[in-house]
C-alpha cells in the first residue's frame, strides 16, 4: 500500500499538482505588493464581571457568583464559541482580513477565517484563548469579526477543517454548528444552556439553507492590536435572564426565537427578536453588550 | 485488492489535480445492486457515500452493536428490531396493557405519556442510553432509503447520514450518547476488535480510519438496504387478486378514494406511502410535514412544548404541529401510532381520522384538535363507520411484509442462532 500510494504522489508530482498546492502564509499572498506582513497576537477573553471586577472564566471547579436575574452562584460547566470573518480596520476605514495560522483551533479559508475559543480546563485537554494571525502591516485602529461560523462552512458534513471538525460544537439536528457552547450549573437548579446556532434550516436537495442566521457582527472601535484584548461578558449576556428557572422545554437557550429563555439574551447581542429573522437590529449588532475591549484585567479566581 | 484500489484512485487523482477536494478512498466499487421488486425505483445513493457489498455488512455489524454506546447498554438495534420493522421491542407488550393504561386517561390521552406534561418512565416511548426517556416514538425504518426527510419533523435533515449523527451522538436528547468526549473509548473498542479489523479493510482500505465519519457512512449504507416491496399488496398489484382479502380490496379503494383521502399524505411513488419520499427519477424531491389535530392546548393550535414538530425546527408558527407522514408499509407491526405513541391501536388511529382530529376534554392538553387552526385542509370529519374502518386496517394489513422481517442480511450478527 505504502509503494502504491508513493507512486501516486510521484505522479501527481510529476504532473505539476503541487504548483496549485494553497499557499497560506500571508508573505506570499501578498509578494506582488510592497506590502510586508507581521504576526499578531489578539487575546480573547472570557470573563464574568460584577460591581467592576472581572473574573477569568478558565475553571470548571471554580464557583462564579452573582450570575442572571437571580443574582446566583453557579460553576461553569463549558465555555466554547467561534468567532470568524476577524477584520483589522485603519484608519482610513478600509477592512483587512486578518489570516489566522492553521492550527487545532484556526482555519483560514478563502475570504474569511474561522477561530474556535475554549474555556474548559478541568481536563488535561487544550484550550484556546488566542487569534493567531499575520497582517499586511498598517495603523489599524478597529476590530471587526463575527460570533459564529460562516454561512459557507457551517454545513459541511465530516470536515476535514481545522477548529470546524471539533464534534462537541456540531448541532446535528440543525444540521450546523453551535456557534456558542456555553453551559452552568447553577447552584441548587438545573443545568443552564446557551447554545446559538443557524436554525429554522431545511435540505432543499442538498444544499442547506436557514431562516434565522443569528450570526451577530461585532465592531470594537480605538481597539490597539498591540495590547487590547475582545472580552466575552458572561455576565452581560445573562443580565435580565433567571438561569435557574426554565422557560421552554429546553433548559435555556437553544438558539430558538420561539424559546423565552432566548429573548432576553438575544437582546444583549442585538438579535432583533420583534423581526424573528435571527439578525440584528439595523445593519449591525452595534448594541451588543456581551463584546468589549479589554486589557486582561479580569482576575484569576481560581488560584492557578 | 491493492490493484482494484489503484487504477480508479489514480484516476481520480488526475482529475482532481490542484483541486482541495478530497477523495474518499475505497477498496469496493459501489458493487450493490438494489433489488429491483416489481418494477420499483432504486433509491438515492449519496455520492459522497457510495453503497457497496462489504459496506452494508460493516454497517449491519455497527447498527447492532451495543459497543457503539459508551456505556454499552443500547445500539441502534436496540430500537429498531428487525423483527417489528426497525422499531422498537418496548412495543410488544401486547394491546391489552396499553389499554389498561389508556382506562386511566383522560379524553383519549395516555396520561402515562404525557402526565403534567413530563415523561414518565415505564410507557411505550422509547429508552436512550441512560435510560432516559425519548420523547418520541422510535421511527420504523422500512424503506428508510426513500425519504426526503428523516426524523418526525426535521426540514434539515435530508439524507440518512445526516439523520445518524443525531441519535448516534446528541446530548439532548441522549440516544447511543457517542458524545465527542467518548469518541476514544469508542473507537478504540472497533479498532480492537478482529472482526471489525477484516470488516474495515474490505470497505475502506488497508489504511483505513475508525471515526464518526465512516461509522455514520457503513450504518447510512445498511439502512439504506432495508427495502421492502414483498407484502401480498404489491402481490395483488402484480396480477395475484387472491392476495387481498375482500374486505381489504374495500379498504383499498377507501384509502385512494375521495372519502377517506389518505392517499394524499401516504403517497409517494405511488406505493411507498409517503409524500416525503424520492427515488433515482423523481423530479425536485420535497419534504412535506402535515398537522393532522392532534393537539389544540388553549385552543390556539399549540402542541405540547419540545413535542411542536417543524415548529421545533423553525419557529414559524405556521409550522406548529406538523410532522412527516411516515410509510404505512409494515404500520401493523409499529404501535402505538403517532410521533408520541398516543393512539394505541389502527384502529384509534382511524377513529381519529375519521373525526378529522382529537378532542382532549380535561387537563393540560385540553383542546379541540378539530378546530386547530394550523390543521391540514385535507384533515375533515368523514364519518367513517364501523365496517369502512374495519376495511382500511384490513388493506393496512395488507401492507406487512414478511420477508422483510425475516430477511436474513436485516438480522442481528451477534445473535446466537
Amino acid at each position: 500500500m505504502k509503494k502504491t500510494m508513493l507512486s501516486v504522489a510521484l505522479m501527481a508530482l510529476l504532473m505539476g499538482c503541487n504548483e496549485s498546492k494553497v499557499d497560506n502564509t500571508a508573505d506570499n499572498n501578498n509578494n506582488k505588493t510592497d506590502i510586508k506582513s507581521k504576526d499578531v497576537k489578539i487575546y480573547v477573553e472570557a470573563l464574568s464581571s460584577h460591581n467592576g471586577e472581572f473574573r477569568a472564566i478558565n475553571d470548571k471547579n471554580t464557583t462564579y457568583t452573582n450570575l442572571g436575574s437571580s443574582d446566583v452562584n453557579a460553576t461553569i460547566k463549558d465555555f466554547r464559541f467561534f468567532l470568524s470573518d476577524i477584520k483589522l480596520i485603519n484608519k482610513d476605514g478600509k477592512e483587512v482580513l486578518l489570516k489566522v495560522k492553521e492550527s487545532d483551533y484556526q482555519h483560514q479559508d478563502t475570504n474569511t477565517n474561522l477561530v474556535l475559543f475554549d474555556y474548559e480546563t478541568s481536563s488535561n485537554k487544550t484550550t484556546n484563548n488566542l487569534i493567531d494571525a499575520s497582517v499586511a502591516q498598517g495603523d489599524y485602529t478597529a476590530i471587526e469579526f463575527t460570533l459564529g461560523v460562516p454561512e459557507k462552512l457551517n454545513h459541511i458534513e465530516f470536515p476535514d477543517i481545522n477548529a470546524l471538525n471539533h464534534s462537541k460544537m456540531a448541532w446535528n439536528w440543525q444540521a450546523g454548528r453551535k456557534f456558542t457552547k456555553i453551559e452552568l450549573l447553577p447552584n441548587g437548579s438545573k443545568q443552564w444552556n446557551f447554545h446559538l446556532g443557524s436554525t429554522g434550516c431545511k435540505d432543499n436537495d442538498g444544499s442547506i439553507e436557514c431562516k434565522q442566521p443569528n450570526r451577530v457582527r461585532v465592531k470594537l472601535d480605538n481597539f490597539d492590536i498591540t495590547k487590547d484584548t475582545i472580552v466575552f461578558d458572561l455576565s452581560k449576556l445573562i443580565e435580565d435572564t433567571d438561569i435557574t428557572t426554565n422557560d421552554g422545554a429546553k433548559p435555556g437557550c437553544m438558539g430558538s426565537l420561539a424559546d423565552k429563555d432566548c429573548l432576553d439574551t438575544f437582546v444583549k447581542l442585538d438579535i432583533n427578536i420583534d423581526a424573528k429573522d435571527g439578525k440584528c437590529t439595523g445593519s449591525d449588532c452595534s448594541e451588543q453588550v456581551v463584546f468589549s475591549t479589554g486589557s486582561n484585567r479580569a482576575k484569576n479566581i481560581s488560584g492557578k | 485488492m491493492k490493484l482494484k484500489t489503484f487504477v480508479p484512485f489514480l484516476a481520480l487523482l488526475f482529475l482532481s489535480c490542484g483541486s482541495q477536494t478530497t477523495v474518499e478512498k475505497q477498496t469496493d466499487n459501489s458493487d450493490y445492486k438494489f433489488k429491483k421488486l416489481y418494477g420499483h425505483l432504486a433509491p438515492v445513493v449519496p455520492k459522497q457515500n457510495p453503497i457497496s457489498e462489504a459496506k452494508v455488512e460493516l454497517g449491519r455489524y455497527l447498527f447492532f452493536d451495543k459497543r457503539l454506546s459508551p456505556k454499552n447498554n443500547i445500539s441502534c438495534g436496540s430500537c429498531h428490531e428487525p423483527q417489528h420493522a426497525f422499531v422498537d421491542k418496548i412495543r410488544n407488550f401486547g394491546e391489552d396493557k396499553f389499554v389498561n393504561s389508556l382506562n386511566e386517561s383522560v379524553g383519549g390521552v395516555c396520561i402515562k405519556c404525557h402526565k403534567d406534561g413530563q415523561i414518565e418512565p415505564n410507557n411505550t416511548l422509547p429508552l436512550g442510553t441512560d435510560e432516559n426517556t425519548i420523547i418520541r416514538e422510535s421511527m420504523g425504518l422500512t424503506n428508510a432509503a426513500y425519504y426526503t426527510s428523516y426524523t418526525w419533523a426535521n426540514s434539515a435533515l435530508g439524507t440518512i447520514e445526516r439523520y445518524i449523527t443525531t441519535p448516534l451522538s446528541n446530548d439532548d436528547p441522549k440516544e447511543l450518547g457517542l458524545v465527542s468526549e467518548h469518541e476514544d473509548l469508542v473507537f478504540n473498542r472497533i479498532l480492537d476488535d478482529e472482526t471489525y479489523q477484516k470488516l474495515f479493510q474490505d470497505v475502506f482500505g488497508d489504511d483505513y480510519i475508525v471515526d464518526q465519519k465512516h461509522i455514520v457512512f457503513a450504518l447510512s449504507s445498511f439502512i439504506r438496504t432495508l427495502i421492502s416491496f414483498n407484502s401480498p399488496y404489491d402481490q395483488y398489484l402484480a396480477g395475484n387478486h387472491d392476495a387481498l382479502s375482500d374486505e381489504a380490496k374495500r379498504g383499498k379503494d377507501l384509502f385512494f378514494g375521495e372519502k377517506a383521502e389518505c392517499f394524499h399524505c401516504h403517497s409517494g411513488g405511488d406505493t411507498r406511502f409517503s409524500d416525503s419520499s424520492k427515488d433515482i427519477k423523481t423530479f425536485e424531491p420535497k419534504a412535506f410535514f402535515h398537522n393532522t389535530g392532534l393537539f389544540n392546548i388553549d385552543e390556539n393550535g399549540s402542541f405540547p412544548e419540545g413535542n411542536r414538530g417543524l415548529f421545533e425546527i423553525t419557529t414559524d408558527l405556521n409550522d406548529m404541529g406538523k410532522f412527516k407522514a411516515p410509510t404505512l408499509r409494515n404500520i401493523e407491526l409499529t404501535a402505538p401510532y403517532m410521533h408520541d405513541g398516543s393512539l394505541a391501536t389502527l384502529h384509534d388511529v382511524l377513529d381519529f381520522y375519521s373525526n378529522g382530529g382529537r378532542v382532549i376534554e380535561n387537563g393540560k392538553f385540553k383542546g379541540d384538535g378539530r378546530a386547530n387552526p394550523h390543521k391540514s385542509s385535507l384533515i375533515s370529519k368523514i364519518n367513517l363507520n364501523e365496517q369502512e374502518k374495519l376495511d382500511i386496517i384490513e388493506f393496512l394489513k395488507s401492507l406487512t411484509d414478511y420477508s422483510f422481517l425475516v430477511d436474513p442480511k436485516h438480522q442481528d450478527p451477534f445473535k446466537k442462532r
